[in-house]
């Protein structure tokens, strides 16, 4: 490799240009007297500390190899269907016929005294159902009109109507959820799960995010980022329109064994200097350029929705050459199939306030409801039908509820019909993997305001999430600035009733 | 201040209790020849074993005032507590005095007899009554099976095997925490510091209030570090106390939800303590696989990993294996005895390749999805004693095929989406394996006007 030495050379030498005596003796005063105090202290063994071994060790050189649980899973992969905005649950799985006899009194002050809301002031008007129920399946739950496909497989799911949360403006509350904490810093959900599982396809990431709607979510790339654990476990966020990866064809002229030979050349480098510096970020970046030379003969088929059949199409009702929900939902069975671990779907635009038509509950909503209930129905079916469902955790939820009340911002009420940001009660859902079929847990008080029985938090799905992948949430750990972090932080409580 | 002195009283106990001892032992040794050794420490140690007989004594009775325990085993302890102090200043002055002679041992010897009975009477305030001849698996503590629920007494039989097994230990006749006692009706009438338990008619009863508060609440009951009450204890309490609590009626008299129903039920079979699930499941023991199998596997792309952290058992997924040649089967035949899950999905597989598939004998779960095979070569895998998932999605299998596999002894789930198996061939498939799940799949989602229009 006579090339590679001659870049490496180079690459010390300008190192070395930049490095002088002067340098030396200014940078690294403070820095010579810490590494020789610590390594007295570790020459010593003081205290006789063994050093901890992380709970979950992982490969330095192979950082996404596949790894066994603690136990048995059940889930193989997840696929996290999130509704950014916070779509309404009384307008979807929380049936309160008692609110609509209510609709148009003032709120009970017992329920907004002391609260704070992110745009309710004064005393706000209740508002009934804006959508018909009925109970739907064997299971017979209750079920809205805005659901007209997911009605037919409601028989495969369980729905958790008291979950709670401690946020109430979009971006803490998703970063809650998904990071286990409300402010910036932490690794997310997949990048837990890539961290402790790997992945089973060496080809493909391990954690792909796609999103649909017109927007990130509030929360942006950090709800898919990995915090402190090393970058590689990062979610790869693929567009969802054109081509799934940008500059993922090799330019002309260049053919696929020059570019082979120019990514050894430059991982050579990187490895020559991560025996320099040491620095785990340089191995994310060889292990990463390593997959994007995989994704290049991969990703295309995979990522590419138009080979799938006609049948399959109209099931989903994609919209091929737009970005839409459906396309993601059909991408995702496709990731899931070839062995992906995580597959994070946001699709944004539920954050109905009724300031406008298009965040009203009756027109806005409306579409938004039209724009996910049959996709979502449909990749409930596809993986049923694969022998997937089994061994595919589909969770679907937003980050907060809306309030029985409508909006009146500013005290005046809100021109179209809309509701505020709740969070003592909302509602997910979650199939497949082991997870109970036609069940609901939790119930709220009769205008669905408070969260009475089946209480749940953000935690408490995160753990249970863990739970079917086979992980004990409380073990999966990272030692990061001397103690060890997980995803539940220190809460969450496996939600047993769910569990088949 | 005088409650925090109190509290100090299970902490001081203990210097006494090993001071004495040490200063008796020293005192019975030096009878002999090489105890004599202890004569110059003896004084003092029977002067600070004193003292701190006197402080406990003095701390105790600063206890016992706040009355949460049963007054005779207080007095009890309390005298015998007083009289072990008075004893041992007796044993100090006699041996400060070089009085080493027979009525010295004596003496010492009722000392010994003290120390046993006032830690003896102290611990069954603390433990109860019966904590040193209990073992977990107690009959007296553990809830008998009723053979007919609906019949029982529900306080008689129900509700106070319960109190007995999870609250007496602090609420009976030894410990009275909070002036309540739970062991009997009289007492659960009486109620407690804070007034009645189960409450007037409505009225929230204190006792539902507090096993009804989240564990991590100060008064949440039992608390944190004790026993808890499982799901369905709590529902059975709640019930007998909001059906106001009858301490005659039988079970069938009183209005009962079905979570209730069910409740009772279960106390036909097992108790109503629920074991906390398994972390990891019990699998069956299997040797380790050779470790030259599992890396020729991987190094040809397959995805090896245990079933679970520690075991033997394998997953294998021939993922990213491009090149399936012979030494793939081979090495795969390597692992026969430790693959529970094997995907061969989207590859060509081999006739001769069935023969290695056909060994696996502990496989439970196959995926031949999308794969090429030949739908004959299918009757191999019949033999599979523990098969009982398999996907053969998008494959080339036939109702031949199938009917040469029936015999399958386990097989509960079986995919056949997008095969030769449709909806006019499904009905067969399915006469074939009656106690398994025939997924044929091809489910139709319609569409709907509302599904390409929008609402303004």
């Amino acid at each position: 490799m006579k090339r590679n030495e001659k870049i490496y050379r180079e690459a010390e030498q300008r190192t070395l240009e930049l490095v002088t005596r002067r340098h030396f003796l200014r940078e690294c005063r403070t820095g010579l007297g810490a590494m020789a105090l610590g390594s007295f202290l570790q020459g010593c063994n003081w205290l006789g500390s063994k050093k901890p071994t992380p709970a979950t060790t992982f490969n330095v050189n192979d950082p996404l190899g596949p790894r066994a649980p603690h136990f048995m899973a059940k889930a193989r992969s997840v696929i996290y269907l999130h509704m950014a905005g916070a779509p309404s649950q009384l307008e979807l799985f929380d049936y309160k016929p008692a609110l609509q006899k209510m609709d148009g009194q003032d709120c009970p002050q017992s329920f907004i005294e002391g609260k704070k809301f992110a745009f309710i002031r004064g005393v706000p008007k209740l508002l009934g159902p804006q959508a018909k129920f009925a109970q739907y399946g064997e299971s017979g739950l209750w079920l809205s009109e805005h659901l007209p496909h997911f009605q037919n497989v409601v028989d495969e799911v369980s729905i958790l109507k008291a979950v709670t949360t401690d946020q109430f403006n979009h971006a803490p509350a998703q970063l809650l959820m998904h990071t286990g904490s409300a402010r910036l810093g932490r690794p997310s959900m997949g990048s837990w799960v890539t961290y402790g599982l790997g992945s089973e396809n060496a080809n493909l990431p391990g954690f792909v995010v796609l999103t649909s709607g017109g927007s990130n979510p509030d929360a942006g790339k950090s709800v898919w980022g990995s915090g402190f654990l090393p970058s590689v476990y990062q979610g790869i966020q693929c567009r969802s329109a054109g081509d799934p990866v940008l500059f993922i064809n090799d330019p002309k002229g260049m053919d696929r064994d020059l570019r082979r030979a120019s990514i050894d050349a430059i991982n050579e480098v990187n490895r020559n200097s991560h025996k320099t510096f040491g620095d785990p970020e340089t191995l994310s970046r060889i292990s990463q350029y390593e997959m994007a030379f995989k994704m290049q003969v991969t990703a295309p088929e995979v990522m590419n929705i138009n080979d799938e059949p006609e049948y399959i199409h109209q099931m989903y009702g994609t919209r091929p050459g737009e970005t839409a929900f459906a396309n993601n939902a059909l991408l995702a069975r496709k990731l899931v199939e070839k062995g992906v671990r995580f597959v994070q779907l946001f699709d944004w635009g539920w954050d109905t306030h009724g300031t406008g038509p298009e965040g009203s509950l009756d027109i806005g909503f409306i579409n938004k409801c039209r724009e996910v209930d049959k996709a979502m129905t449909a990749l409930l079916l596809d993986l049923k039908q694969r022998g997937l469902l089994e061994e595919t955790l589909v969770v679907w939820g937003g980050e907060f509820g809306r309030t029985p009340m409508q909006e009146n911002r500013e005290g005046k009420q809100n021109s179209f019909k809309g509701r505020d940001h709740h969070t003592d009660a909302f509602a997910i859902w979650m199939a497949g993997a082991g997870i109970r079929k036609g069940f609901s847990y939790g119930e709220t008080d009769e205008i669905g305001y408070n969260a009475i029985s089946g209480k749940v938090t953000p935690y408490d799905i995160q753990a249970t999430i863990l739970q079917q992948l086979g992980f004990d949430h409380e073990k999966l750990t990272y030692e990061f600035q001397g103690r060890n972090f997980r995803l539940t932080d220190v809460h969450g409580k496996v939600i047993q009733d769910i569990l088949a | 201040m005088m409650e925090f002195v109190g509290r100090l009283h299970p902490l001081i106990v203990h210097l006494p209790i090993g001071i004495l001892l040490l200063g008796l032992v020293m005192l019975w040794w030096s009878r002999f020849s090489s105890g004599k050794r202890f004569l110059p420490v003896l004084e003092p140690v029977l002067f600070f074993g004193t003292i701190a007989a006197v402080i406990s004594v003095i701390t105790g009775l600063v206890m016992a005032n706040n009355g949460d325990y049963d007054v005779d085993s207080v007095n009890r302890h309390r005298n015998t507590g007083i009289a072990l102090a008075v004893l041992s200043l007796l044993l100090w002055i006699l041996v400060r005095r070089g009085r080493l002679g027979l009525p010295t041992i004596y003496l010492s010897l009722s000392v010994f007899l003290g120390l046993i009975s006032t830690g003896h009477y102290g611990a069954t305030l603390t433990h109860g009554e019966d904590f040193l001849f209990r073992s977990d698996g107690d009959q007296s503590r553990m809830i008998k099976p009723l053979p007919d629920p609906q019949q029982a007494l529900v306080y008689a039989e129900i509700i106070d095997p319960i109190l007995q097994q999870k609250c007496v230990s602090c609420h009976g006749n030894s410990k009275q925490k909070g002036k309540l006692r739970l062991d009997s009706e009289d007492w659960i009438r009486k109620g407690g510091k804070n007034g009645p338990v189960v409450g007037e008619p409505g009225q929230e009863a204190e006792m539902l209030l507090r096993i009804l508060l989240p564990p991590d609440d100060e008064e949440h009951m039992p608390p944190k570090e004790k026993g808890q009450l499982s799901k369905q204890q709590v529902a059975l309490i709640s019930w007998w106390i909001r059906t106001g609590a009858d301490f005659k009626a039988r079970a069938n008299a009183l209005l009962q939800s079905d979570t209730i129903r069910a409740a009772l039920a279960a106390l036909k079979t097992a108790t109503t303590d629920e074991q906390p699930p398994a972390a990891s499941a019990a699998l069956p023991e299997v040797e380790a696989a050779p470790a030259a199998s599992v890396e020729a596997l991987k190094k040809a792309g397959a995805a090896v990993i245990p079933l679970q952290e520690g075991s033997n058992w394998l997953s294998v997924n021939l993922i990213n294996v491009t090149d399936t040649t012979e030494t793939v089967w081979r090495s795969l035949l390597g692992l026969k005895e430790q693959v529970w899950q094997l995907k061969a999905e989207d590859i060509d597989i081999p006739s001769a390749s069935f023969n290695v598939i056909a060994q696996l004998k502990g496989l439970r779960q196959l995926s031949l999805a999308d794969a090429r095979i030949e739908a004959a070569d299918l009757k191999a895998l019949s033999a599979l004693p523990e098969l009982h998932s398999l996907n053969l999605k998008g494959t080339s299998v036939d109702l031949d095929a199938l009917r040469s596999i029936s015999s399958l002894p386990k097989l509960e789930n079986l995919y056949l989406f997008n095969t030769a198996i449709d909806s006019t061939r499904i009905g067969a498939a399915r006469a074939l394996f009656p106690k398994a799940k025939v997924e044929a799949g091809r489910y139709f989602v319609p569409t709907l006007v509302s599904d390409t229009s929008l609402v303004k």
